[in-house]
């Protein structure tokens, strides 16, 4: 494994930390609410549309 | 006994519609999976996806949007207790953190330091791979353009 990638794996580590925590821990916000936060107005909803379309056409259309 | 069966059959046209959505998105990212990345196919398709999902936010979410944008802004700044506000700043480094090697790793430019599609392309090197991915990512789009939507009924901004 490269530094790099190893770095990857300690933030991909974090995710997964911090999505059980708050899956456990009731008052710390979840990925459901942080999602329907931004959903919940059209310029959140807009952003949220845009960062998807960019990704979709870069992990889909561009090489990497 | 007349809005019993209204409500069976709206649920009835609920599951078809989820079902014959699945299996369209299912036939489009078999489709998509053994498309090249580089190919006017395949930057085609995404291009059509990204135009519908947006119609669609447009058009099936009119007035059914939960706040106006300024409520939702002032929303923010409001004061909602210790853990929530450590939470949301915890989920924001997270993000900041990703991102941020994200573009540290391709500005270095070092075969030692992938950035993350680099990452991602060895899984969408492959048709399945590639195919599964394209379905998760049709998804998300219908999600983040139909969901937590005010029931229709109800109206709204």
């Amino acid at each position: 494994m490269t530094p790099g990638a190893a770095v990857w794996a300690v933030i991909g580590a974090g995710w997964v930390a911090w999505l059980v925590v708050t899956r456990l821990v009731g008052p710390l916000p979840g990925i459901e609410r942080v999602v329907r936060l931004l959903l919940g107005s059209w310029l959140g909803r807009a952003v949220a549309l845009a960062a998807w379309a960019e990704a979709g056409w870069h992990v889909f259309g561009q090489r990497p | 006994m007349d809005r019993r069966a209204r409500g069976l059959r709206v649920a009835a046209a609920g599951t078809v519609g989820r079902a014959a959505a699945a299996a369209g998105i299912a036939s489009m990212a078999a489709w998509e999976g053994v498309q090249g990345r580089q190919s006017v196919a395949s930057h085609a398709s995404i291009l059509a996806v990204v135009g519908g999902t947006l119609a669609l936010a447009a058009v099936a979410g009119r007035r059914r949007q939960r706040c106006r944008t300024g409520d939702w802004a002032r929303g923010l700044l409001r004061s909602r207790g210790t853990a929530p506000v450590a939470g949301s700043v915890l989920w924001a480094v997270l993000v900041v953190v990703t991102v941020g090697w994200d573009l540290a790793s391709f500005l270095a430019q070092r075969r030692w330091l992938p950035t993350l599609s680099r990452l991602i392309g060895a899984v969408t090197d492959h048709p399945a791979g590639r195919g599964a991915l394209f379905a998760c990512w049709i998804a998300l789009g219908l999600y983040l353009a139909l969901g937590w939507r005010r029931p229709r009924a109800e109206g709204g901004p």
